[in-house]
């Protein structure tokens, strides 16, 4: 079992495609960490009944700018030995206490880097931004190296018709930063449909990114960096390109995958938690937990969720496979 | 709730008082608790604000049932006397803990020091409350929404600092959001609720550990609330916890203090973390061995609930800090000493050793015992013996105040220092001291004499003036003119700097100050030291002529001492070398 909590929707980067943009206003929210607390007691026991397997996935927002997330990721490790991953803008990596405690508590730890240079600080408004990851990033690696600590590093790309043509060259530098293993999405319309237009990854696009992947696998994998994307995911990238729809006839919700949100509602993936959200207050033993995928499949059939109509729930296509 | 006579209910708090005693274990004793009837009653107990307090100095637990009833807390009698004794036995238990959890509270919260003691008491109470209701099972929770019902009723507001504590309470009791009053939609309140708790847990044996991280956690919604802070101060009942107690210690700014202001979140207790995920940030001095400004030291006091004067508060800090550094003082022997003889009664005065007080004559002279009025000692004479007696040398010390000077209220006075640690030494080892502390022209304070009297002795070194320069002449010259040629040795010390010149003018009636000070030397017949606060090459200044003249005539010491610290190098210094080698000296 995945289970992905975005915790908070704060965040001290202004991306211009993100919801979560600090320049934006609204409310920010952020999960009430004792129910993070009682939540996890619950997924250990539904671990430990199911003999499955557990990775609990902290997002945000910026979740190390969360002050609740140390104390928990120390209470959950400690306490159920639940393993933990996180996924980070990585403002905070060049603080020597932060990589240690990353290298304390994690398992995985995903930075996400978009450009080259002075375009990643523009594309997150932050001045000397990828000096400071370039060297945080390098710092973690070697501190990782000389620890022998397990912790996974990954890079993930939001790929752009606007940065696509620099991707090969940011493999590159982040193999050479030290991550093990690069991951991509495609810009999304749904956070910041101002700015989706423009810069959204174009049908060419995505058959260009199909044409350089093999060669651009091969060589990362020559320098020990694992390229993810499986055939299945670059066909829902072509679809999106495309502005065509892939609906998902079973996805087997609330099986192996769960997002958790900052209210704490529950659900199959990222996209359908205001259809089939359930509040983590009416998740109080073990068996409520087993029934969840029972429950969603139940809604799905009562009201489909529009989100099932055109899936974009990434682990639904393999993003993480190669 | 059905009102109860007075008797009834008086009745019913001393039957809970042993089952109080009991949460705790059943070997705790105290005395049985003040229960005052009315406000009044407790006023004059010095409770006010609360409904119950406590104090360290007599372990006392005073009850004000006049206004528990108001607070229709009647029933809570078993709650409320287990809470209190909680302050007698786990925190903050003793006077020396409530002086180091203030101070912690106090560097946790810049600006808002004056919020120490409420929060301190706020601090304590989560861990008796915590005990009491998860170990002994009682009611605690009941307490606070009492409370907070109260304060609603009364139109009071509900800040975020109450909504916060109630949250703490809330998340270790793991009790519905809200239902004390604690945040229900908040995420920030929420989150730092849990750190709290998370805090009390981590730290539960050790909850002086967690004292800065807490003042740190609440410290943001201090700052923002300004008010309402009325329903808080209905549980400040260690307010005057230590009132007319007389902590030792707490003079050492302690490692834990300076280190211990962050927050829970970057805590490594509760973070696992072998370091603090914190930004980084200049590294703070090692306090160890760091020593607290009278200022602060006297701050920490008053928020204890210790009632002095900011003289008094230096009174005492000039003790303390002394008191590490004190050697026995100057011991001369004289061959043949005599054998007493009796020879009659002299007046015995306060400072006097007590074993000297002659308790019959005393009450023969009068049934009604007034100290230095009606007491005497008697006085013996001599007769030559063949045993050799310990004569000590008595210490005259005029020390400088003057406006070059610093205030030994505010800020730490080596001066002070220096003539606290000689003089106390000298009384240690049965010398007289008179101090005399001078600035400008009738800029004089002095003690009653040579005496004995220790706190005397240190109210005149802690003095101020900040004034001129002019060194009281007059003191000298009628110190020494009406002392006999039988009376002890008297060293001369001057702790001053180059204003100590003065010294050498003529006083008020025109006496030459070089004549006066020979005179003093001469009857003295122990020597004098300058202690200045002069560079080392002092020889070369331009008023260097009269203390040039000084040393070869008179055969003073002249100690330069170019930063003050040194001054207590001095002190240690002067002690060893005159005196601790036990010389002897002839019969005068």
């Amino acid at each position: 079992m995945i289970v992905l909590w975005r915790v908070t929707t704060h965040c001290n980067l202004a991306c211009g495609f993100c919801a979560y943009d600090r320049r934006l206003g609204g409310k920010r929210q952020q999960i009430d960490p004792a129910e993070v607390e009682r939540f996890a007691a619950l997924l250990d026991a539904y671990r430990r009944r199911r003999g499955d397997r557990l990775l609990l996935s902290w997002l945000g927002g910026e979740p190390l700018r969360w002050r609740p997330l140390w104390p928990l990721a120390h209470l959950l490790q400690e306490r159920y030995g639940i393993r933990q991953s996180v996924t980070t803008n990585g403002s905070s990596l060049h603080r020597a206490e932060v990589r240690e405690a990353v290298l304390r508590h994690f398992d995985e730890l995903t930075v996400s880097v978009d450009d080259m240079g002075e375009r990643h600080e523009q594309l997150r408004g932050w001045q000397g931004g990828w000096a400071r990851l370039s060297d945080s990033l390098r710092a973690l690696a070697e501190a990782r190296r000389q620890q022998a600590a397990p912790l996974k590093l990954r890079a993930n790309v939001v790929l752009m018709h606007d940065n696509l043509p620099r991707f090969a060259e940011l493999c590159e530098a982040l193999a050479e930063w030290g991550v093990d293993e690069i991951t991509f999405n495609a810009l999304g319309g749904q956070d910041r449909p101002e700015f989706y237009p423009a810069h959204r990854l174009l049908p060419e696009d995505v058959m260009r990114l199909r044409g350089q992947l093999p060669v651009l696998r091969e060589r990362l994998a020559a320098q020990g960096v694992r390229l993810c994307g499986s055939a299945a995911y670059l066909g829902r990238l072509a679809a999106s390109a495309g502005a065509q729809s892939s609906p998902v006839g079973d996805c087997a919700p609330g099986e192996g995958f769960l997002f958790i949100d900052e209210v704490g509602r529950v659900s199959p993936c990222s996209f359908t938690g205001a259809d089939y959200g359930v509040p983590l207050e009416a998740i109080r033993t073990v068996e409520a937990l087993e029934q969840l995928g029972e429950g969603y499949r139940a809604m799905q059939q009562r009201q489909r969720s529009a989100a099932c109509s055109d899936c974009r729930a990434n682990h639904v296509y393999g993003k993480f496979e190669a | 709730m059905a009102a109860v006579d007075v008797e009834t209910r008086l009745a019913r708090w001393r039957e809970a008082w042993p089952k109080a005693l009991a949460c705790w274990s059943r070997y705790t004793r105290l005395h049985d608790p003040r229960l005052c009837d009315s406000r009044l009653e407790a006023a004059a107990q010095g409770l006010s604000g609360s409904f119950a307090m406590i104090r360290l100095f007599d372990q006392s637990v005073v009850i004000d049932l006049e206004t528990v009833a108001k607070l229709q807390l009647d029933d809570c009698a078993l709650e409320i006397l287990a809470h209190e004794i909680g302050h007698h036995v786990l925190a903050p238990a003793t006077v020396t803990d409530q002086f180091r959890l203030l101070a912690r509270m106090r560097r946790a919260l810049p600006t808002l020091e004056a919020q120490a003691p409420l929060m301190a008491n706020l601090f304590t109470d989560l861990y008796i409350n915590d005990r009491l209701q998860r170990r002994a099972g009682l009611r605690m929770d009941e307490i606070y929404r009492r409370l907070a019902r109260h304060a609603a009723a009364q139109g009071q507001p509900q800040g975020d600092v109450w909504t916060l504590y109630m949250g703490i309470y809330e998340s270790l009791w793991q009790l519905p959001r809200g239902s004390l009053g604690g945040p229900t939609e908040d995420a920030t309140l929420l989150g730092d609720a849990w750190l709290g708790a998370r805090l009390v847990r981590v730290y539960a044996d050790d909850w002086l550990h967690a004292a800065g991280r807490f003042a740190t956690l609440l410290l943001p919604y201090l700052v923002a609330e300004r008010e309402g802070k009325s329903v808080l101060g209905f549980l400040h009942d260690t307010r005057l916890a230590a009132e007319h107690a007389d902590p030792r210690g707490g003079l050492e700014v302690e490692p834990e203090e300076v280190e211990g202001s962050l927050h829970p979140s970057e805590d490594p207790g509760i973070t696992g973390a072998a370091r603090l995920p914190v930004e980084a940030a200049p590294q703070a001095p090692q306090a160890s061995g760091q020593l607290r400004e009278p200022y602060e030291y006297g701050e920490i006091l008053k928020a204890s609930g210790i009632q002095l004067s900011d003289h008094e508060i230096a009174v005492r800090y000039y003790r303390e800090r002394a008191l590490p550094d004190l050697v026995p003082f100057p011991v001369r022997r004289r061959r043949a000493a005599p054998e007493p003889l009796p020879e009659g009664l002299e007046p015995w005065e306060a400072g006097d050793p007590l074993d000297e007080l002659d308790w019959l004559q005393t009450l023969l002279q009068s049934p009604i015992v007034v100290p230095g009025v009606t007491t005497v000692r008697r006085v013996q004479g001599e007769q030559p013996g063949r045993e050799l007696e310990r004569v000590p040398v008595d210490l005259d010390v005029y020390v400088d105040s003057s406006g070059s000077m610093p205030n030994p209220q505010q800020r730490v006075s080596y001066l002070t220092l220096a003539g606290a640690i000689v003089a106390l030494s000298a009384l240690r080892s049965g010398s007289r001291v008179q101090v005399t502390l001078w600035s400008g022209k009738n800029q004089v304070t002095r003690t009653d004499g040579f005496v004995r009297d220790e706190d005397g002795i240190l109210s005149a070194l802690t003095g101020f003036y900040g004034g001129g320069t002019c060194f009281p002449l007059h003191c000298l010259r009628e110190t020494f003119a009406r002392r006999g040629a039988g009376e002890r040795p008297v060293h001369l010390l001057m702790i001053s700097d180059d204003g100590i010149t003065t010294l050498f003018d003529n006083d008020e009636q025109g006496h030459a100050g070089w004549d006066i000070v020979a005179m003093a030397l001469a009857k003295g017949r122990a020597g004098g030291t300058m202690a200045l606060n002069v560079p080392l090459n002092w020889q070369q200044s331009r008023w260097s002529e009269p203390l040039l003249r000084a040393q070869a005539q008179q055969d003073w010491l002249i100690q330069p001492v170019p930063r003050m610290e040194e001054l207590l190098d001095f002190a240690r210094e002067f002690s060893r070398r005159h005196y601790q080698n036990d010389r002897e000296v002839t019969s005068p």
